[in-house]
């Protein structure tokens, strides 16, 4: 079962990356958010 | 939706990768160590091309160092020089830059450069989990058989191409195209180990155009094209916010 082994390395990589994209993705966001709140009139 | 997210800076990360992967490289041994630091060079890189002034310079900075470190000690090992060239790369980035790259950051909205520095970091600090967690363990576990998500399309795919590749002769070289090397020379039998570099670089083979290229790509290509499906579905409750 060794394509377990790489496969495990591989899913590994993966949702590292992921992850990273996520939060990347999650502070981006919430800065649009943010400066279109600051955009609106008051 | 979602579209705002294309001017994210790891967009760039692919181009660039290939530019730092000579220097990281030869850090690391273990492929494992090397794909998380070429995916951490990467990323510094895509920082040090397409960042603002100051993260250009940190970015650039801890590229650099980690060079250094690396043509100074060849003759410590791998895992050593890699926990020294992140305490390096940790000192060029102290407390009071962070924050100001976040205040930064969060005024534009696209220069996040200290926020993927800092995840970053922490994968490559943590090295030694990354290895034991995912190179010792021969056996399938229990707990997460049978597989789901990503891990059954790798495992789907890998089984395939095992049985196409293993203990056969390619006429052609496999290249791996982030890394610029051939990976397997032509009429090489694929043994166990070559037949775990081509998993390992499953998303950047290139192999002259033939019949067997062809059945690798049949292979290859739906598994990529899963993965980002299944990509683009877990994000999706991030880029539900904008809607909201």
């Amino acid at each position: 079962m060794k394509t377990y082994k790489v496969v495990q390395i591989l899913s590994s990589d993966r949702k590292t990356i992921l992850q990273m994209k996520e939060s990347v993705y999650k502070e981006l966001i919430a800065a649009v958010i943010e400066s279109d709140k600051q955009k609106e009139p008051s | 939706m979602g579209r705002k997210a294309q001017h994210v800076p790891w967009i760039e990360l692919e181009s660039i990768k290939t530019k730092t992967v000579p220097v990281v490289d030869t850090l690391a041994k273990k492929s494992v160590l090397k794909r998380k630091l070429e995916i951490a060079s990467g990323a510094l890189a895509s920082f040090a091309c397409n960042g603002d002034a100051q993260t250009k310079s940190i970015a650039l900075n801890a590229l650099n160092r980690i060079g250094e470190i690396n043509k100074r000690n060849k003759k410590m090992r791998a895992k050593e020089r890699i926990e020294r060239g992140v305490r390096q790369v940790q000192l060029l980035l102290p407390e009071d830059q962070h924050r100001r790259l976040k205040v930064y950051a969060a005024m534009n909205g696209m220069t996040i450069g200290d926020v993927l520095i800092s995840r970053i970091l922490d994968i490559v600090e943590e090295p030694k989990e990354i290895v034991s967690s995912s190179l010792e363990s021969e056996k399938i576990p229990n707990s997460s058989y049978p597989f789901s998500g990503t891990t059954k399309i790798l495992f789907e795919m890998g089984e395939a191409l095992k049985e196409l590749l293993l203990n056969t002769r390619l006429p052609l070289d496999i290249i791996n195209k982030r890394l610029g090397e051939v990976i397997i020379p032509a009429n090489t039998i694929i043994n166990d180990k070559m037949f775990e570099k081509i998993m390992l670089s499953f998303d950047c083979l290139e192999i002259d155009p033939s019949p067997i290229q062809q059945k690798i790509s049949s292979i290859i290509d739906p598994c990529l094209e899963k993965l980002k499906q299944e990509e683009n579905e877990t994000l999706k409750h991030v880029f539900a916010k904008l809607d909201a």
